[in-house]
C-alpha cells in the first residue's frame, strides 16, 4: 500500500494502491534482468578487484623471479667455491702425503745405490731369490745384506762375490752357502752372500 | 538521471508528446513533439532529439498509461486494510461497468479520503483507473526499443494522478481542477490534497470535433461552445460540491494556444453564471511558470519527490506540505 499526496481538508491523507501500472509480466522481465546485472556486475567487479590486485600488488612473479637469478648466482659461486676448496683439499692431501713422505724418509738410508751397484754386479745369468738388509744389533754396528740366489757355476758366483768386493760401501762379503742344485732339466748353484754395509760420513 | 535531475516525465497522447524535468535548481523543463502518422516510433525518434535539444538529462521516463482504453469512475470499494484483492475487484468492477472483459487489466485504486474507526465491512470511495495491460507492454516496448536513444521507463502511471499530483505542487493541497481541452476529449479533473477524486471526459467536445465542426458548418460553432459551457458548469459545480470547498477552487485551463482565447471566454461565462472557480493559464512553481498543458508531464516527473519528501513547495500554502511516508 502505497500513501501519496498531502493532507486534505480532513486532515487524513488519500491512499493510493497500484500506483506502478507496469504488468507483471514487464517486472518478472526486469527482474530477471536486474539479477542478471547484478551477478556481472559482482563478477565483474571481482574480476577488477583481482586485477588492481594483480596490476598493484607486491609483484611476486618478478620477485620470485629476481630470487631465482640470485639463487642461481649464488649456487654458481657455491659451486667455484666447492671446487676450489676440492681442489685446495687435493693440493692439501697432495701435500700432506709428500709430507708424511719425506717424514717418513726422513732420518733413513738411501739404498737405492746400493741395489743399483748389486744389480750391476750380477751377471744376466744370476737369479736372486732374497736381498735382506738386516739393521746392527747395536747402533754404531754395520748394516748387513744378506743376497740369495742361484748361478750357473761356482765360478760365477765367485765372480759376482768380487764384483761385490768393488762395491766401495760394502766392507766385507761372505759367501755363507754355495750348493748344486737341479733346476729342471739344468743345474745351478745356490749360494747365499753376508755383506757388511759400512756408512760414511755425510752419507745421508 | 543526473544528480538533482527528476526523472523526466512523459505524457503519451493521441496528438502530441508531452516532457516535462525539473532540473536541481528548480527549473522545469518542458518539450513538446507532435505525433506524425508514421507512428510512436518515429514520434519518440524526434522526441528524443527534442530533449536533447532542450537540455533535459538522463533516460529514465515515468511515462503515462495508455488512456485509448482507460477504464475510470468513482465506485465503492472495500477498504484496503480489509486486506481483501481491491485492485482485482476494482479492474472487474469498471470491466463490468463498461461491458468489457475484465481480465488484463491494471488499475490504480485511489481512496480520497479514508475515515478511522469506520464499521468493519463498509466500503470506502475510490477512483479506480484500469488500463488494458497489453497496450502498456506496446507502449513501454516502443518506448524502450529506441536503439541508442532507448528510454528507460522506470514506472507507468495513470494520467489524472499525475495531473492531480501537479496541481498539489502548483496550487496547493486544497481542491484544484483541470479543464484539458485535448484532441479527441474534454476532460474535467477535480483533484484534493494530490489525488483525483473525480474525472469526467467528454470524448464529442475534442478539438479535432470543433475542427471539424468548424469545417463543415462555421455557424454552428456557437452551438458547440454552448454545449461545451454546459458540460463544464454541470461537472465543475458536481466536483466543487464534491471537494467541500467554500472558495473558489483555482482551476486550470489546459490548452494549445489556438483554443486558449475561446476556453477562457467559455470559462468567464463559467464565473459568471456563479461556478466558484478562479481560472489559471499556467502552472507556477516558486519563480518558475510553465504551460498547463504540461501539468500531467510535470507530475509524472515530480512523482518521487512528492512520493517521498514534500520538497516542491508552493507559495500558496507552504505550511499545509506534509512529509509523506511511501
Amino acid at each position: 500500500m502505497t500513501a501519496i499526496g498531502w493532507t486534505n481538508a480532513t486532515g487524513r491523507r488519500p491512499v493510493v494502491l497500484g500506483q506502478d501500472l507496469l504488468p507483471a509480466p514487464v517486472l518478472s522481465k526486469r527482474a530477471t534482468a536486474a539479477r542478471a546485472i547484478t551477478w556481472t556486475r559482482i563478477t565483474g567487479g571481482t574480476l577488477a578487484v583481482l586485477a588492481l590486485v594483480y596490476a598493484f600488488a607486491p609483484d611476486h612473479g618478478r620477485r620470485i623471479e629476481a630470487a631465482t637469478d640470485a639463487r642461481d648466482a649464488a649456487r654458481v659461486e657455491l659451486r667455484a667455491i666447492e671446487t676450489q676448496q676440492a681442489s685446495v683439499l687435493m693440493r692439501q692431501r697432495q701435500l700432506e702425503s709428500s709430507l708424511v713422505a719425506w717424514d717418513r724418509a726422513a732420518g733413513r738410508l738411501d739404498w737405492s745405490g746400493l741395489l743399483h751397484a748389486v744389480a750391476a754386479a750380477c751377471s744376466p745369468e744370476a737369479a736372486l731369490s732374497a736381498i735382506e738388509l738386516t739393521p746392527p744389533d747395536r747402533d754404531t754396528g754395520p748394516y748387513t745384506l744378506v743376497i740369495s740366489g742361484t748361478e750357473q757355476s761356482h765360478a760365477a758366483v765367485s765372480s759376482l762375490t768380487l764384483a761385490l768386493e768393488r762395491i766401495p760401501v760394502l766392507q766385507s762379503v761372505a759367501l755363507r752357502r754355495a750348493d748344486r742344485i737341479v733346476d729342471g732339466e739344468r743345474e745351478r748353484v745356490r749360494f747365499t752372500l753376508a755383506c757388511e754395509v759400512g756408512l760414511q760420513e755425510g752419507t745421508p | 538521471m543526473s544528480a538533482g535531475a527528476s526523472p523526466i516525465g512523459l505524457d503519451v497522447g493521441r496528438r502530441v508528446l508531452k516532457a516535462a524535468q525539473r532540473m536541481g535548481d528548480g527549473r522545469v523543463l518542458t518539450a513538446l513533439v507532435t505525433r506524425s502518422e508514421l507512428g510512436l516510433l518515429e514520434d519518440l525518434d524526434r522526441m528524443g532529439s527534442t530533449l536533447w535539444r532542450r537540455g533535459f538529462r538522463g533516460r529514465t521516463v515515468i511515462a503515462s498509461a495508455p488512456e485509448r482504453s482507460a477504464l475510470m469512475a468513482s465506485i465503492e470499494l472495500p477498504r484496503p486494510e480489509t486486506g481483501a484483492p481491491v485492485r482485482t475487484i476494482a479492474s472487474a468492477e469498471l470491466a463490468r461497468l463498461h461491458g468489457r472483459e475484465p481480465g488484463g487489466l491494471e488499475s490504480t485504486v485511489i481512496y480520497r479520503d479514508l475515515a478511522p474507526n469506520a464499521r468493519s465491512g463498509r466500503g470506502a470511495q475510490a477512483f479506480a483507473f484500469a488500463v488494458d495491460s497489453a497496450e502498456v507492454i506496446a507502449d513501454v516496448a516502443a518506448l524502450e526499443g529506441q536503439g541508442g536513444r532507448a528510454l528507460r521507463v522506470a514506472r507507468v502511471e495513470c494520467g489524472p494522478l499525475a495531473l492531480a499530483r501537479a496541481l498539489g505542487a502548483s496550487m496547493g493541497p486544497g481542491a484544484s481542477c483541470a479543464i484539458e481541452h485535448g484532441w479527441t476529449r474534454l476532460t474535467v479533473t477535480v483533484c484534493e490534497g494530490g489525488v483525483p477524486i473525480f474525472v469526467r471526459t467528454l470524448d464529442d467536445l475534442g478539438l479535432s470535433q470543433l475542427d471539424q465542426q468548424r469545417q463543415s458548418s462555421p455557424g454552428s460553432l456557437s452551438t458547440f461552445y454552448q454545449r461545451m459551457s454546459e458540460e463544464l458548469e454541470r461537472s465543475l459545480a458536481y466536483g466543487v460540491r464534491e471537494c467541500g470547498s467554500h472558495e473558489p477552487v483555482p482551476t486550470l485551463i489546459a490548452c494549445p494556444a489556438r483554443a486558449y482565447g475561446p476556453m477562457m471566454e467559455v470559462g468567464g461565462t463559467l464565473v459568471s453564471r456563479g461556478v466558484p472557480v478562479l481560472l489559471r493559464a499556467s502552472l507556477a512553481f516558486g519563480a518558475h511558470e510553465c504551460s498547463g498543458r504540461f501539468a500531467r508531464a510535470i507530475g509524472l516527473a515530480i512523482s518521487q519527490v512528492t512520493a517521498g519528501v514534500g520538497r516542491f513547495s508552493t507559495a500558496q500554502e507552504p505550511e499545509q506540505m506534509d512529509k509523506v511516508a511511501a
